[in-house]
């Protein structure tokens, strides 16, 4: 599946890391070679290795400098992607999730519906209209950078970040959609908010999203959120999440 | 063993090696930021380098002990007293019930980390007893001291001996960086601005990075794909601050990755305050 793409840059990132680079794209064939690579690496142990990183279109790879160096790594790394060709290609969940948009919890609306010119009632629309990739987990521990959102949500981050942005709020930056799994500083725009958290770091599976993941919205009235939000709570398992 | 927080200081805060292996998460590697203190200190009293230690950072706790132990102090100089008596860095000490490690007039450094012999209990989150924030939330709340507390200790089966070592070498205000993958898109000026000029470490600073005050050039791109990054990655922001980024920084930027710091120097970043003048010198 990978046989005719192209290998990626591998550069010395200073002593203790290196950076494999597939180009500077928002693509979903890219990042699905980014995750081959990133699981391949994954499933070899290495003496020294301490951190892979995959994110769009990259993986850094963070080794101990006392352990290993740059050549002994990159040559892993090589070893590893020549066999990396002739995997399948990874395999991927699709979730299904609940997601109000209403605007008491939309932090944002109004300024979205001057920025984009559109009504709410199309936003939202559009926004729930496609599924999305989780092209990598970041900013926060859990944080799901979903993209590419259509077109016509093409927006800008907010000036200066709000300084309370409420746990799993979804907002827009750019063409991307992303999710708050904490309460938190942010500057993304706010246009609702999922009735669950999607990050519980004490359970063996801490986080709800892997990066490879594809995510679609199902929108859900604000008497649903509250109903979903209590079956949460008191740790039944909430309904209308869905995983394909 | 028990130790109780009659003060616990600003930014007081359980470490150990911190969480590997997670960054596809998002959860930074967290843990001490002046390794060596830690492991120097761990060694003075006879523990492995895996238990925690306190770290804190230009005012230190005031700690009641509830029983006999072995401690050490190491990293910055806070001027530490038990009782009415000075303490050394770098040197072991027996302290009885009663006893009371208080810090004072921060003389050097910026960070110290307080070694206490035995098996600490103490919560953990991802396989480390380290502090890890998201946002507002502490994710892992015991690992923040609060007056009050009592840190519980199960004692050592045997008591190390008495140790001492030389003082940790001094610090350095000159950081040796290499090229970053962003480096080539730095213009001759702002190569001028980050090698000939020093840099004073402004008070944003914290555990997830050092920020520059002095501007430098920005990178005129607008579109920087988000990619990982390391403890020791500089970072240049859209408005040319450089962030030098430490143990709790977020695992992915979409910020120019301009120089990064050797790893040998990392632990001398630890030790530099707000204020300190820095200048960075090009390796390859």
């Amino acid at each position: 599946m990978l046989a005719s793409t192209k290998p990626p840059v591998i550069r010395a990132m200073g002593d203790s890391a290196i950076l494999l680079e597939w180009g500077h794209d928002i693509d979903r064939t890219i990042n699905d070679q980014v995750m081959a690579a990133y699981r391949h690496l994954a499933s070899d142990s290495f003496a020294g290795i301490v951190d892979l990183t995959p994110s769009y279109a990259s993986l850094v790879i963070a080794f101990d400098p006392r352990v290993t160096d740059v050549q002994s790594v990159s040559e892993w790394v090589a070893k590893n992607l020549s066999e990396c060709v002739y995997t399948d290609p990874p395999v991927s969940r699709h979730w299904k999730i609940p997601l109000c948009y209403d605007p008491t919890l939309a932090l944002d609306w109004q300024q979205l519906e001057q920025e984009l010119g559109l009504s709410w009632q199309d936003i939202t629309a559009l926004h729930s209209s496609i599924s999305y990739r989780v092209f990598a987990l970041g900013f926060l521990p859990g944080f799901p950078y979903l993209g590419e959102t259509p077109a016509e949500l093409t927006c800008q981050r907010h000036d200066s970040p709000l300084a309370f942005v409420p746990k799993s709020s979804v907002g827009l930056a750019g063409r991307q959609t992303g999710i708050y799994p904490a309460d938190s500083p942010g500057g993304w725009k706010i246009l609702g908010r999922l009735p669950f958290d999607i990050v519980n770091l004490a359970q063996s599976e801490p986080v709800l999203f892997s990066a490879g993941d594809e995510v679609s919205f199902n929108p859900i009235n604000i008497d649903e959120f509250h109903h979903i939000s209590e079956q949460h709570r008191e740790g039944q398992l909430a309904t209308g999440i869905y995983c394909l | 063993m028990s130790v109780k927080f009659l003060r616990a200081g600003p930014q007081t805060s359980t470490q150990d090696q911190g969480r590997s292996g997670f960054a596809h998460l998002g959860v930074p590697r967290g843990g001490a930021l002046d390794r060596g203190a830690m492991k120097t200190a761990n060694w003075l009293i006879g523990n492995t380098d895996n238990q925690p230690v306190l770290e804190f950072s230009m005012a230190g706790p005031s700690l009641l002990f509830l029983a006999h132990t072995t401690i050490a102090i190491t990293g910055a100089d806070l001027s530490p007293k038990l009782d009415r008596q000075p303490l050394e860095n770098n040197r072991s000490y027996r302290v009885k019930p009663g006893d009371n490690l208080h810090f004072g007039a921060l003389k050097s450094g910026c960070r110290g980390y307080l070694a206490i012999a035995g098996n600490w209990r103490v919560p953990t989150l991802l396989g480390s007893a380290s502090g890890l924030r998201a946002g507002h939330d502490e994710l892992l709340p015991g690992a923040m001291w609060q007056r009050g507390d009592i840190l519980q200790i199960n004692a050592p089966q045997r008591q190390a001996w008495p140790k001492q070592t030389s003082p940790a070498s001094s610090i350095s205000h000159v950081i040796s960086v290499m090229r970053g993958p962003e480096f080539d898109q730095l213009s001759d000026n702002a190569r001028q601005q980050l090698f000939e000029s020093e840099h004073i470490l402004d008070s944003r600073s914290n555990r997830m990075g050092l920020r520059l005050t002095r501007p430098i050039d920005a990178i005129a791109t607008n579109k920087q794909l988000s990619s990982g990054v390391t403890p020791g990655t500089v970072q240049l922001t859209a408005s040319g601050e450089p962030i030098i980024l430490l143990a709790d920084a977020q695992t992915i930027g979409g910020y120019p990755r301009v120089l990064q710091v050797v790893s040998t120097a990392m632990d001398n970043l630890a030790q530099l305050k707000p204020g300190d003048a820095i200048a960075l010198t090009l390796v390859e």
